[in-house]
């Protein structure tokens, strides 16, 4: 078993992003620089990790090539914060298995990745207060920050 | 008395401005819709009604963008001198994103997360039947209501599960009596089964109070049903087949605004 993780980014301005950008800095974060959002997918599958990524990357339910772009590897600039429900994406996982034939899947999560420009020596605990203030809702989310 | 004057706040994106406004005015009470860009005399309303529809585009989740706005600050200010407040939908949403529902903490303390459906994932909407759960009076908008009573009232989101993570706070709005309507069965029994229960709300909750009972937010469209016309087909409206001023009159829902006015009045 291998896990393999995607980020799906847009290619086209993305609103929500400016919207967020926008409302911290309103709520105060003048240390926010910049923002940027993924969907972010990670997968608990079996057999040959390349193949999967290939036919993951053509599932057009989580990527429409006109307007998203696709990458396998976490963004390591600025301080992240990922965003998940409580609970697993069971409904997506049965229509990647059992309607596109990804039986491979043997788990799966997804949320959205947050990466945050943040000015100071105190990132890690400003992006927490965003994520508590904004980013997430922890009756029904988690968050982490990386 | 003088006649009530009620604000309806438009924010970007919204959708049931028109339909609010009509069920205010219905009631004989004046209205006005008042975007999010002309804050300057929102308090010389009596009271205030955040209405439906998708507010900053749902962005990031919800209502939460909406509920930063600072037209819902002012609104918040108007709340604590006792006025009314209504969240329908994602109105709702917004007063939970605010903490001012259930208003206990001073922090957010539910939210309204994706609905558990086992239909159809996202948005879903359906006619349901809501139980008053308090005594009549509890709250600004049952004071027409009797306990126990069915109400038919349509329901239209995707994110409409009342959650908390937090189990003190279930256990003091119970405590506090601020359920104030439940997703029940035609036989009025609170459920968490579908369909009656659309989205899988904790204890069947379809509307929460703030305890002092000036402030609700309510996810079903009472402003949708406001008229027999408005209703599915029901004995109610049956009987209003081929009459106009029956089809005209108030239905059950119309009472949220009914009580709202009676509320105002009682203030002054």
């Amino acid at each position: 078993m291998s896990t393999v993780e995607m980020v799906v980014g847009l290619k086209i301005p993305d609103g929500t992003a400016l919207s967020a950008k926008q409302a911290l800095r309103e709520m105060g974060f003048a240390e926010l620089g910049g923002l940027a959002r993924y969907a972010y997918y990670s997968f608990d599958i079996e057999g040959d990790a390349g193949q999967f990524r290939e036919k993951i990357s053509d599932a057009d339910i989580l990527v429409n090539a006109n307007k998203h772009t696709v990458s396998f590897e976490v963004p390591t600039e600025g301080t992240s914060v990922l965003v998940q429900d409580r609970e697993k994406p069971i409904g997506l996982m049965n229509t990647l298995r059992e309607r596109l034939g990804m039986k491979e899947i043997r788990g799966m999560d997804a949320g959205t990745l947050w990466v945050l420009s943040i000015e100071g020596n105190a990132r890690k605990e400003s992006a927490r207060k965003m994520a508590e203030e904004l980013l997430a809702n922890v009756h029904y989310q988690r968050y982490t920050v990386m | 008395m003088k006649t009530p004057n009620i604000a309806v706040i438009y924010l970007p994106g919204n959708n049931c401005e028109e339909e609010s406004l009509r069920a205010i005015t219905s009631n004989g009470m004046d209205g006005k819709i008042v975007r999010w860009n002309q804050r300057k005399g929102i308090e010389k309303y009596d009271g205030y009604v955040i209405t439906g529809g998708w507010a900053y585009e749902d962005r990031i989740r919800a209502g939460v963008i909406a509920s930063k706005d600072p037209i819902i600050r002012d609104v918040r200010r108007q709340a604590e001198q006792g006025k009314p407040v209504l969240g329908i939908c994602n109105g709702a949403q917004v007063l939970v994103e605010a903490a001012m529902i259930p208003g206990l903490r001073g922090r957010v303390e539910m939210a309204l997360a994706p609905n558990r459906n086992p239909l159809v994932s996202g948005y879903y909407c359906a006619w349901i039947r809501l139980r008053s759960a308090q005594q009549k009076g509890r709250c600004a908008y049952t004071m027409t209501y009797d306990e126990g009573q069915v109400i038919p009232m349509p329901v239209a989101h995707g994110e409409g599960r009342f959650v908390t993570a937090d189990q003190d706070v279930l256990h003091d709005i119970k405590k506090n009596g601020q359920i104030i309507f439940q997703y029940c069965t035609p036989e009025g029994e609170a459920t968490s089964e579908f369909p009656w229960n659309p989205n899988g709300s904790t204890d069947a909750i379809a509307a929460i109070c703030n305890r002092e009972g000036n402030v609700m937010a309510i996810m079903p469209h009472p402003e949708r049903a406001s008229f027999v016309a408005n209703l599915p087909s029901c004995p109610e409206k049956i009987d209003a087949s081929g009459d106009i001023a029956m089809m005209r009159a108030p239905s059950a829902a119309n009472n949220v605004f009914t009580s709202m006015k009676r509320f105002i009045g009682e203030r002054q």
